[in-house]
């Protein structure tokens, strides 16, 4: 009895109940996270209470300081970084939903390269938990180290970064801190500009009549599946919200950018959050007159930048300078929600202490009363601009708290009318409640069928009208609304009012759709092989259309088969669709063949397909595309898969030089002897290899760029001259619907209002820089360089599909012949996919199918033809919505015929075109049209936001205008989706001692050249700045 | 096994039947007719001496453990009106399975009563108003009456409280479906919505039984504390339980009233956001027998008020008036109509529904089945063309 009681009080003590936190080291795999973007492994560091779980990834060092293990795990460059959060939920390790890539600290871009990741506080005494890490200054980015190093000079500090927990808790607390060493002094800036001017010798106009500021703060990633969300004008439209801050920038020394009370996001079961609290070194309080026109707070934050899921929150000003020893810390709060921006506001208001009351209500269906799962319930200020997003559950119902104040409210569902706006009073403490009816959505109901009568993938795709009063205007301005997170309806783009109400990719050609009441055609298509059928459909509100409808096959492609070799899924973390959603839309869309290439990621593919049983529509490929930051992306398959690596396999990306990135693909291939390196769109700044490289679209050589070119050229070692490598297999020809890539730019015709940096450009010729190269060179023109040097890699087209509407899987896309009769569901390998590569029988297309042939040669082939020319047989097919009217020849780079296609004949042309050649030469044909492929693949109409806006943005002030990604006369990114194909080439042996290339070879390393600037170096030049 | 009663058994075993519905027809005794079988649900037969009492002295004395089984099956063919507008309301005629219930009940010694059935026809639909759903094998009872005096049970289990006022059971219903109120409107008849009166869930109950009266009426009472979760919830997904209280009282000729009261403060939401709403309640429900005359009326109220989200106060409330008509024969045919109304939400101003069912019922006692049969016009404020046919059969042990 005596013992019962004791154990039952043992029992009681054990459990008091309290809120607890705790950091670990973690030992299993089963004590991590899990979750779409989950890279916590064993080593790693978990934080977590009874709310939330959070990672921050080791050092990545092992005994040996210059082994560095974690690039390529993490998606920044080094470790010591919050990697993986979530909610804390039922079940063990893995079973979690982070969605968060990763939250790292910046000052400027210089990030913490971590010497010591540990555990600082364990919780155990029932205080909070902690995770200490310590390091000294990276660079983010070499491209922008002029003004980092400027005004940072990291390489006298040294840096601290800490997450502490607390018991019951939802917010992580950061405090961030930098300390300077004991050598002197050490300003913020640290060079002002005209010292950088005259420094560094680069004469950049303007730099002289600036004052800058080194903005500091956080850096997250919020992963693919996150839509950001600031509250006020941005909503969740930060990206385009940003770019318009930028016209009411007010000028150093503020940084531009907009200014955000706080900054969440919303997604599928967990959201997240950034805030900070009132403080006295708060950066945009600071530099208020930088930022006119924008709501401030006490709280501001500045975003000068989001792109490829990274954006640049900075919210601290550091001191003028730091005393020796001296330190500057800054605290930050990292917020989980789960799912909407509400509970992610809910914390930051706690944790603001402010007054709140409760906001809360149900959305029931006007017709049913059914209730409204997942409906947006949206909060606006007296601008009836959004404040707050509280997202419905499965009973319809939904809660929030608000600051005292007066508000409105107004509920969005992508399926139905969005309300009417109703005002409402938000009282400390008191419960405001509302009851909200929506107007029923409508029911479509399509099953397509085959020319077999098969229910075979496709998609279905719903084209509505607009008023014709809007036509030419921007779609966001009366179509949907992004701050309101409404989808995106692309629009035909040519003048006619055309919109898409919604598409959905079918594995078996049904769907069940819920969409708003009105008319709409039904389009159903399956690629470029087939036609578009239409139905006209009027549904009304709760009511439905069913239809069945068969597609029409518009050409047969007897051997060859059809694939996309670049295609992202959300294991990349700027990509929200999921390996199910990808499969069943490459096989919608047509293609036979998809090779998953996520970010730094090996995605396999089969399982989805053989969940979805599209096992005889589509052949997975696993492969990735290793993506650096400044180097390039390059994608290798067939890869195999690793299944103890939180990545698919071990690999680096960083420091590392463009040979030793694609040994590493071919190491990590299935076979070794077989696998393939792609160069993915190398003409793309930033991300492009031939870009980055500078690769000379004349000689398909590097050079050293000048001026301007050179202080955004990054300075490493592996980016030398010498370190370019084209020991890759295959190059993008094409990639998405980027057409301004393809060819050398030319100016138009008339020219558009200047002025124009020199030399002038002429209308209708290539428009060069000051060094007499081209500023804008072609993808094709530097793959015909590398054809005429005897460099063979086979052009391919590929999406870089990451998402779906508006960014469609196999357009661009690959034909390969893999052999006559093997074009069947299930007729062809993986193995012939590759040798078909190998052997270059690919034909880049988005959609036309253009043959080439000469006597019996195929593409790919090679033929001696002794006698001073050849009969170049093309055949041209394409569907009636991708009909061609011009065709080109091309052998050895020159031009050899130029027809324009019979308006008749632009779905089926034939022609014989006699070629004469004086010696060996490899022919080329490129076939085009004008017809907008609306709505099967749809326009690019909204300004893509990539790395040069964040350049942009952080050289305002700057007359930028010699820089190619900044200067007024440049390729229209904005266009409709047209028909475009080229093939890969034959080679013709005219004087029959085998094919030999009709310029000088490529050496096999590139010559030594002068060294690229290294802004590192000038710095360390200067004694009387040197410490 | 319990000894095969007499047929003063047979009504004890009416009144003794298990929660809901399932009265002595339903619970392996010859299916009764419409007029022989009020039932008041929710209880368990006691053991009784099945034999003359004149005799008792002879007879075995009662077994320390008994329990027979029972069940029935009950099918459906039903057909709605295609309505030109909604998709999921008439696409759907054919056969329904009804019920398939089996299970025991039995008692121990004279202390303790207990019922153990599962269902193995619940229509489990994957979401609102949808087509799409799968038949599933749920338990439906789970409970013991233990004897504390010689009329007070203690109940505790899973079971269904009196808060329901239509206590008939499944096997002796007149018309084939359940009453507006209690059963809602179910997907493809029409906007699905739920009834208003709650379904079984796991708690504890004092009750006291009332003996049916050869005259006059006997008064009894229930006062149940339950999970208030879902149906088939496996835990208490409240915080807090529910609460009811219920007044029966028996008439002559198997006739009763019943009126309950109940507060339900329900949980809902996810896990990461629970939100409150209360449930008050009031139910009252009567049958009143003359002859081959039943009357049958019963009326559900629900004020909903939204502590955490705040928000208006919802009201719903529901009833049913029905009367109908026993000819009696060796296979008596009963014949009735029945009015319903429900008003789920007094927010809504276009979701009240009305009904109008007329019906007959032809029981074959000698083999324990029945066929029905039935036509609903059905009057929606919404646009809205569900009207239905409906032909049961129902066989039982």
């Amino acid at each position: 009895m005596k013992l019962g009681l004791v154990l039952a009080a043992l029992a009681l003590c054990a459990c008091d109940g309290a809120p607890r936190a705790r950091a670990q080291v973690i030992g299993t795999l089963g004590d991590t996270i899990g979750g779409p973007h989950a890279i916590g492994r064993e080593g790693d560091f978990l934080l977590e209470n009874d709310e939330i779980r959070l990672i921050v990834a080791d050092t990545g060092r092992t005994s040996d300081p210059k082994q560095i293990q974690v690039y390529g795990r993490a998606n920044t460059t080094f470790g010591g970084t919050l990697v993986d959060a979530d909610l804390k939920r039922d079940g063990v390790g893995g079973r979690g939903n982070d969605q968060l890539a990763e939250l790292l600290p910046g000052f400027l871009f210089t990030v913490i390269d971590p010497l010591r990741v540990e555990i600082t506080k364990r919780g155990d005494d029932g205080g909070p938990a902690e995770v200490t890490v310590t390091g000294t200054g990276g660079d983010l980015l070499q491209m922008v180290a002029l003004l980092n190093t400027g005004l940072m000079f990291p390489s006298t500090l040294s840096f601290e970064n800490k997450y502490r927990l607390y018991p019951g808790k939802r917010y992580v607390e950061i405090e961030t801190t930098v300390k300077n060493g004991p050598m002197g002094a050490h300003p913020f800036p640290y060079l002002d500009p005209t010292q950088l001017d005259d420094l560094l010798g680069r004469n950049i106009p303007g730099v002289s009549s600036i004052q800058l500021s080194v903005p500091m703060g956080q850096l997250p990633l919020l992963g693919g599946e996150q839509e950001l969300f600031a509250p006020g004008v941005a909503g969740f439209n930060v990206k385009y919200a940003i770019e318009d801050s930028y016209r009411m920038a007010g000028g150093f020394p503020s940084f531009p950018g907009l200014a955000v009370d706080f900054l969440a996001s919303k997604g599928e079961g967990v959201s997240y959050g950034l805030t900070i609290l009132d403080n006295p070194y708060n950066y945009v309080s600071t530099y208020k007159a930088g930022y006119p026109g924008q709501d401030l707070t006490p709280f501001s934050m500045l975003i000068p930048f989001t792109y490829a899921g990274v954006a640049g929150v900075f919210m601290a000003k550091p001191p003028a300078q730091l005393a020796p020893n001296e330190s500057f810390s800054f605290t930050s709060y990292f917020v989980i929600g789960d799912g909407d921006v509400a509970s992610v506001a809910d914390v930051i208001y706690e944790l603001r202490r402010q007054p709140v009351g409760t906001f809360g209500g149900k959305v029931v269906d006007e017709r049913t009363g059914a209730p409204v799962a997942r409906a947006n319930v949206f909060v606006l200020d007296g601008r009836l601009l959004p404040v707050n997003q509280i997202e419905t559950d499965a009973d319809g119902t939904f809660i929030a708290t608000l600051p005292e104040g007066q508000y409105s409210y107004r509920v969005l569902a992508d399926e139905r009318e969005s309300t009417a706006v109703q005002a409402f009073r938000i009282q400390a403490d008191r419960t405001t409640g509302v009851f909200v009816t929506m107007k029923p959505h409508a029911n479509v109901v399509v099953d397509v069928i085959d020319e077999l009568g098969r229910h075979a993938p496709a998609k279905i795709t719903l084209v509505a009208t607009f008023d014709t009063a809007n036509v030419g205007k921007d779609p966001r301005t009366f179509l949907f609304s992004l701050p309101f997170g409404e989808r995106r309806r692309p629009t035909a783009f040519d003048g006619r009012n055309l919109y898409i109400e919604g598409a959905w990719w079918t594995k078996d050609g049904r769907v069940d759709a819920r969409v708003r009441p009105g008319t709409y055609d039904i389009v159903v298509s399956r690629g470029p092989e087939y036609e578009v059928t239409t139905k006209r459909i009027t549904v009304t509100a709760g009511g439905f259309v069913a239809e069945q409808l068969q597609l029409e096959r518009a050409f047969s492609t007897d051997g060859w088969v059809s694939g996309d070799f670049h295609i992202h899924a959300n294991p990349s973390t700027d990509s929200g669709v999921t390996v199910e959603q990808r499969v069943i839309s490459c096989a919608a869309e047509g293609l036979e063949v998809a090779v998953a290439t996520d970010h730094n990621y090996i995605t396999d593919y089969a399982p989805a397909i053989a969940a979805s049983g599209l096992d005889p529509w589509l052949l997975g490929i696993p492969g990735m595309e290793l993506t650096t930051f400044e180097m390039g992306h390059f994608i290798g398959y067939p890869l195999k898969i690793d299944p103890g690596s939180t990545r698919g396999g071990e690999f680096q990306w960083a420091y590392l030089p463009p040979g030793k990135l694609f040994a590493q693909l071919r190491d990590l291939a299935v076979d070794k002897g077989s696998g393939l390196v792609q160069v993915a769109h190398p003409r793309q700044q930033v991300l492009g290899y031939f870009a980055q490289f500078y690769i000379d679209a004349a000689t398909a050589e590097p050079y050293v760029p000048s001026g301007i070119l050179g202080v955004f050229a990054p300075y490493g070692d592996e980016f030398s001259a010498e370190n370019v490598s084209y020991d890759f297999d295959v190059i993008e020809l094409m990639t998405g619907r980027k057409r301004e890539w393809n060819h050398t730019y030319t100016a138009p015709s008339p020219l558009p209002p200047g002025p124009f940096p020199n030399p002038q450009p002429v209308p209708g010729q290539v428009v060069v820089g000051p060094d007499g190269r081209p500023t804008y060179p072609g993808t094709i023109e530097t793959w015909f360089s590398l054809l005429d040097r005897g460099h063979v890699a086979t052009g391919v087209g590929a999406s870089d599909t990451h998402h779906l509407l508006g960014d469609e899987p196999g357009y661009a896309r690959t034909l390969l012949y893999v052999g006559k009769g093997k074009d069947t569901p299930g007729g062809f390998t993986r193995d012939d996919v590759v040798t078909a590569i190998r052997e270059h029988r690919a034909i880049t297309t988005t959609a036309p199918f253009v043959e080439m042939t000469i006597g019996n040669a195929m593409i790919g082939d090679t033929i001696v033809a002794q006698g001073g020319g050849v009969d170049v047989r093309v055949r041209v097919r394409a569907p009636t919505w991708g009909a061609v009217n011009h065709l080109v020849i091309y052998a050895n780079s020159v031009v050899v015929a130029d027809q324009m296609i019979p308006a008749g004949q632009g779905t089926d042309y034939e022609t014989m075109v006699r070629v004469p050649l004086a010696r060996d030469s490899w022919i080329v044909a490129e076939v085009e049209g004008p017809t907008n492929m609306f709505p099967v693949s749809t326009p690019v109409e909204l300004p893509p936001l990539d790395a040069t806006v964040i350049i942009q943005a952080l050289s305002a002030g700057l007359d930028l205008s010699s820089l190619p990604v900044t200067a007024k006369l440049k390729p229209d990114q904005l266009h409709t989706s047209t028909p475009y194909a080229i093939t890969n080439p034959i080679w013709v042996d005219v004087d029959g001692n085998g094919w030999g290339a009709p310029k000088q070879a490529l050496p096999r390393i590139a010559p030594p050249s002068r060294s690229r600037p290294d802004v590192r170096d000038a710095f360390d030049a200067l004694p009387e700045l040197s410490p | 096994m319990i000894v095969r009663p007499g047929g003063a058994f047979v009504v004890l075993i009416a009144l003794a039947t298990s929660a809901s519905a399932e009265p002595a027809g339903g619970e392996g005794q010859p299916a009764p007719t419409a007029s022989t079988a009020p039932a008041p649900t929710g209880t368990v037969a006691k053991a009784q001496p099945a034999s003359d009492p004149a005799t008792s002295s002879e007879a075995a004395p009662p077994k320390r453990f008994d329990w027979e089984p029972f069940g029935y099956l009950r099918m459906q063919y039903i057909a709605v009106q295609d309505d030109p507008l909604s998709v999921f309301v008439g696409r759907n005629d054919g056969f329904e399975l009804q019920n398939a219930r089996f299970g025991i009940r039995g008692t121990l010694l004279d202390r303790a009563a207990f019922v153990v059935a599962i269902e193995g026809a619940v229509d489990a639909r994957r979401q609102v108003n949808t087509p799409r759903g799968r038949m599933e094998v749920r338990l439906k009872d789970a409970f013991v009456d233990t004897h504390v005096s010689s009329q007070i049970d203690v109940r505790a289990g899973f079971f269904e409280s009196l808060v329901d006022p239509n206590i008939e059971g499944d096997t002796v219903r007149e018309f084939v479906d359940r009453p507006l109120e209690s059963r809602g409107m179910r997907a493809t008849e029409g906007f699905e919505t739920s009834g208003l009166t709650p379904g079984r869930s796991l708690g504890a109950a004092i009750r006291l039984q009332p003996v049916a009266p050869a005259s006059g009426a006997a008064v009894g009472f229930e006062v149940a504390v339950q999970n208030g979760a879902d149906e088939y919830a496996s835990n208490n997904d409240n915080n807090l339980p529910a609460a009811s209280a219920s007044a029966l009282l028996l008439l002559p000729a198997g006739g009763w009233m019943v009126a309950s009261a109940r507060f339900n403060r329900r949980t809902v939401g996810d896990v990461q956001a629970l939100k409150n709403e209360d449930d008050l309640q009031g139910t009252i429900g009567a049958r009143i027998i003359a002859g081959p005359v039943a009357f049958g009326a019963a009326a559900a109220f629900v004020r909903t008020t939204y502590p955490t989200t705040g928000g208006p106060v919802q009201n719903a409330y529901g009833a049913h008036g029905q009367l109908t008509y026993t000819i009696p024969a060796r296979t008596p045919v009963t014949l009735g109509y029945r009015f319903g109304i429900l008003d789920p939400s007094s927010l809504l101003l276009t979701d009240r529904v009305m009904e109008h069912t007329v019906g007959a019922a032809i029981s074959v006692p000698a083999y324990s089945m029945r066929l029905q049969l039935q036509a609903t016009h059905v009057v929606e404020q919404r646009e809205l063309s569900n009207g239905r046919v409906q032909l049961a059969a129902e066989v039982a042990l």
